[in-house]
């Protein structure tokens, strides 16, 4: 009967092993042998066209480029190799060749997590933006603190104290707040949804080879990025709402006359007398003139321009009697005005020191108010004009004819021949609305301008010389570089993130220390399995040989379990599977110790070993079980590494039921005789 | 090996024991008190940690002087110990504890400051963390769940499995390993600087299972003879468990022990906090399935006798 059994654990055994081995080819493959994988071959591909493109561009190459072009330029083989093969390859391979994926901590790369900001959230689905809703919605923040459950609710008791219904802010006239409360709520958690599937569509173009995107508990996103290499633009790429407006630009005479009323309402607000050096008409203000840096501005040759600067603003250039009036006395006079500057092609430019100021002035409700539809928007970068940087801010038109959803596609190329300074450009195309409107607007407003605006930031204003019939447009970056114009290619395309993100945590690994990581840990699992090794037996010599081979298999049905469920291993779970190697270790000397006391009474060999795993058994049992009970909590309650530290424990206990047990009985029962009287022990 | 059952009288000498528990546990907290409270890392605190790795040999008060007058005076530089002088000429670790939402912010400032002082090019990060403020707090939470739930856990399992009496013994036993461990780690956070990390809690309740590993095999050969030795007197019982046992014991421990020495000195730094945790852990654990459990249990039991007999008085 025993042989029988036997019989059928071995089979198991070997049913077992053949799997372990199955399951660990993959792991092997991708970190040990040269072979490459298609997932690598498309990397190595990706890699090697941008750096022939480098070459073609005549720009730098990295000394891994060189070392990519002078190994593989000349291979047919990779250059040669279909897109679509390679892709189906290497899906094939992902689901069904389960490599052991490394953590963070050992192969080096980002991990983020990011929660989203539902204070800019409701900001930006307002109907309207005053001032009471940013002091509604602090005040909820506050009460809430760090409990994004409990911010709703306050912001219903908020709103509810002060009197003020939702529907000012939010949904539609006349709702009530409970509606509109639980619609806002309903589009939060959306949100999470579709912010999970633009970052993923995001970091799919950025071009990481197994990103991880995984929402947390309700509101949190945890993002990590293996291998990544430069951190500042995934960042970034992440973060960035990329929300794109299209606005028109207010007409001159609009501009003029809100530039006006804005000053007048300042300085009656002030409680200042009316001044006379300001007329309502055209901006006769010769404040403008006196700015030294109108003139100098002037003397940037460039006569392709058009406006003259002044020309916008004054027709007196030559004034003289305004040139006594001082910067005070201006600002008295013209509380918005005095910060404002003309530019050599009509733009309004703002003193970079003055920014906060103008920031605030807008900021007014009386000021907003006065601007009705329309709104100032900023400049994406200041310029640099005679070692002092100005921003420009431009009048637009509040309500955008056209935004980024209606964006299909998007490219960056390098601006062709006509710019001066060759900078980098993003030519975009609109799916059929977007280009049935596109048409019509530049078809109605031939000669205005179009603000091209990117989460609040003006990128260009361009006129509109023609209507536009095909739904396609350029946004030149002026200048920048080759990764700006292809992460905003990226971020256009994929979309934008309609509730903005917070960084909780971000944290980066270089991989350096990754690869230093993997050196000490496989150093010290190797000492430390060595000692234990000799450890075994020496105390008990050929049945510690069977303890030995026990080990080794559990170490290898541990590490081929993470394999084939595609856990991650991380530096913390290495330590655990030492730490498992050392444990497992007591179960076999629960057993020798119990078979060598029933030897010491004088039993036969045999009914010792017999007693001696039996009444272990149940030790073992319990003794594993209350650490697995420690590595379950562990486990729910860890993050990333010490969730790896967790499994490889429990995963490592497991085994141990089967191989301190199972396998040693069965190798004993192979290599012990019958009638034997000793046994090596 | 012919080993001759021991038969040292464990349950004779458990006051002492006990008594220098009790010490070492009272000078732990006197040194958590002393630095109000434990010496969380900037996982818990929230802020910024940078590893920075020079190129060429960097004096550390060059790099302090960097950021002394500015923004952020308390930052903390520590040379990193797992020196690797063939590659880089100084490596350091900067940390500061902020609590600062923004930690984009937070970091750049750091760089830049960095940046102007020795060059972008002349360093390499080669690993950094930022936490904001929110959740450090959670995470303190958190961990505070893990142990309880995982206590709760282990002490109804036990309930099941033996007594009542054994499952107090064992809570308390787990109870003083904790304690003692938290408190040698405040002592080396005083001398040392050794801070209270996610990766310490993760070796806190592994220690928690080991110890429990550890006490239930005394337990069970109590339980054994409980059943085999009818008539024997409880202390004497204890006794004779205990002996039985102590080889396995000692055995196992000084395996476990030496294979976690093996770490410490050849796992690297960045698991450091693991695995000198685990050894402080690991050593108590075994010690108290001895000197903490097993007493509580005899204490528990004669309490109950008593107060049957004072019953039947």
């Amino acid at each position: 009967m025993k042989e029988h059994n036997n019989m059928i654990r071995w089979i198991i055994f070997a049913v077992l092993f053949s799997w372990a081995i199955y399951a660990l080819i993959p792991t092997y493959r991708t970190y040990f042998s040269s072979e490459k994988t298609a997932v690598d071959k498309i990397r190595l591909k990706s890699d090697l066209s941008k750096a022939i493109e480098k070459v073609e561009r005549g720009e730098n190459l990295s000394g891994l480029e060189t070392a990519l072009i002078k190994n593989y330029g000349d291979n047919e083989e990779y250059l040669s190799l279909a897109d679509e093969e390679l892709e189906k390859l290497s899906n094939f391979e992902k689901q069904n060749l389960k490599s052991m994926a490394l953590g963070l901590d050992l192969q080096g790369g980002m991990h983020l997590v990011l929660e989203i900001d539902y204070d800019q959230l409701l900001k930006n689905k307002a109907l309207k933006k005053d001032k009471q809703l940013d002091d509604l919605l602090a005040a909820a923040k506050l009460r809430s603190g760090t409990d994004k459950e409990k911010y709703f609710n306050e912001i219903k008791s908020v709103f509810l104290e002060k009197n003020v219904p939702l529907n000012t802010y939010f949904g539609k006239p006349g709702e009530s707040d409970t509606k509109i409360l639980a619609s806002l709520d309903s589009s939060a958690r959306k949100g999470i949804a579709t912010t999970l599937e633009v970052l993923r569509n995001r970091i799919d173009q950025f071009g990481i080879a197994e990103p991880s995107i995984m929402p947390r508990g309700k509101h949190r996103i945890v993002v990590e990025l293996p291998g990544v290499k430069d951190e500042e633009r995934a960042t970034n790429l992440v973060n960035q709402a990329a929300f794109l407006e299209f606005k028109l630009v207010a007409e001159n005479d609009i501009l003029q006359q809100k530039i006006n009323d804005i000053d007048t309402a300042l300085k009656n607000e002030d409680g200042q007398e009316n001044s006379n050096a300001v007329t309502t008409d055209t901006l006769k203000t010769d404040s403008l003139n006196n700015e030294p840096a109108v003139s100098e501005i002037k003397t940037e040759t460039d006569s392709t321009q058009a406006e003259d600067a002044t020309k916008l603003f004054s027709d007196t250039s030559k004034d003289t009697t305004a040139a006594s009036q001082t910067e005070d006395e201006l600002a008295k006079t013209s509380p918005f005005k005095s910060y404002l500057i003309g530019g050599r092609s009509g733009e309004i430019l703002v003193k970079e020191k003055n920014r906060l100021k103008v920031v605030a002035i807008l900021k007014n409700d009386n000021v907003r108010n006065i601007l009705g539809n329309y709104e100032f928007v900023w400049k994406n970068k200041p310029d640099v004009y005679n070692n002092e940087e100005y921003s420009e801010i431009m009048l637009v038109e509040k309500k955008a004819v056209l935004d980024g959803t209606s964006i299909v596609e998007a490219s960056a190329n390098l601006a062709s021949g006509s710019s001066a300074t060759g900078g980098w450009e993003v030519p975009f195309e609109l799916n059929r609305d977007g280009g049935r409107i596109f048409s019509e607007v530049t078809g109605k407003n031939v000669g205005r301008r179009l603000a091209i605006i990117l989460d609040n930031k003006l990128y260009m204003a361009p006129n509109i010389q023609v209507r536009i019939p095909n739904g396609r447009g350029v946004i030149t970056l002026g200048g920048g570089t080759a990764e700006e114009a292809r992460d905003m290619a990226i971020v256009l395309k994929a979309g934008a993130l309609e509730a903005p993100l917070e960084i909780m945590e971000k944290r980066i690994i270089g991989p350096s220390l990754g690869s230093d990581s993997i050196d000490s840990s496989v150093k010290a699992s190797i000492i430390g399995s060595i000692i234990v090794v000799l450890f075994m037996l020496i105390l008990y010599k050929v049945s510690g040989i069977f303890a030995v081979i026990a080990l080794f298999l559990n170490t290898l049905f541990t590490l081929a379990s993470l394999a084939y469920f595609k856990a991650t291993l991380t530096l913390p779970g290495i330590a655990g599977i030492v730490l498992s190697i050392g444990m497992a270790v007591d179960a076999n000397i629960i057993i020798f110790e119990r078979i060598k006391e029933e030897l010491e009474q004088k039993n036969t060999v045999l009914s010792a070993i017999n007693a001696g795993y039996d009444r272990a058994f149940v030790t073992i049992f319990d003794s594993n079980l209350t650490t697995f009970i420690a590595g379950i909590t562990l486990y729910q309650f860890g993050t990333g590494p010490v969730k790896g530290f967790a499994l490889t424990l429990m995963i490592g206990l497991i085994w141990n039921m089967y191989t301190a047990v199972v396998m040693t009985r069965l190798l004993s029962d192979l290599f012990t005789k019958k009638n034997a009287k000793t046994i090596s022990i | 090996m012919k080993v001759k059952t021991t038969n040292f009288d464990f349950m004779g000498v458990k006051v002492p024991a006990m008594i220098i528990s009790a010490v070492i546990i009272l000078i732990g907290l006197l040194f958590i008190v002393f630095q109000g409270g434990l010496n969380y890392n900037i996982e818990f605190n929230g802020g910024y940690l940078m590893q920075a790795a020079f190129k060429d040999k960097v004096d550390i008060t060059e790099i302090r002087s960097a950021f002394s007058t500015g923004e952020f005076p308390d930052i903390e530089i520590q040379e990193f110990s797992d020196q690797n002088s063939e590659k880089y000429g100084t490596e350091v670790v900067l940390k500061v504890e902020s609590t600062q939402q923004d930690i984009k912010l937070l970091e750049s400032k750091i760089s830049e400051i960095l940046n102007t002082k020795f060059g972008k090019e002349s360093y390499e990060v080669r690993q950094s963390t930022s936490i904001g403020p929110k959740v450090g707090g959670e995470l303190k939470s958190s961990t505070l769940q893990a142990i309880i739930w995982t206590v709760l856990l282990i002490l109804i399992y036990i309930t099941i499995k033996f007594q009542f009496k054994f499952a107090v013994g064992a809570v308390i036993a787990l109870a003083h390993d904790m304690m003692i461990t938290v408190g040698l780690l405040s002592i080396l956070g005083y001398f040392f600087g050794f801070e209270i990390s996610l990766s310490v809690i993760a070796a806190l309740l592994t220690i928690l299972g080991y110890s429990l590993n550890d006490t239930i095999v005394v337990y069970d050969r109590i339980r054994e003879n409980m059943t085999k030795y009818k008539g024997m007197e409880f202390e004497k019982l204890i006794n004779t468990s205990i002996n039985e046992t102590l080889i396995r014991t000692l055995l196992t421990g000084a395996c476990t022990i030496i294979v976690v020495i093996i770490l410490i000195i050849f796992g690297g730094e960045v698991i450091r906090q693991l695995t000198i945790t685990l050894l402080i852990g690991i050593i108590t654990g075994t010690f108290s399935s001895v000197y903490i459990a097993s007493p509580i249990v005899l204490y528990w039991e004669n309490l109950m006798h008593r107060k049957k007999h004072l019953y039947r008085a």
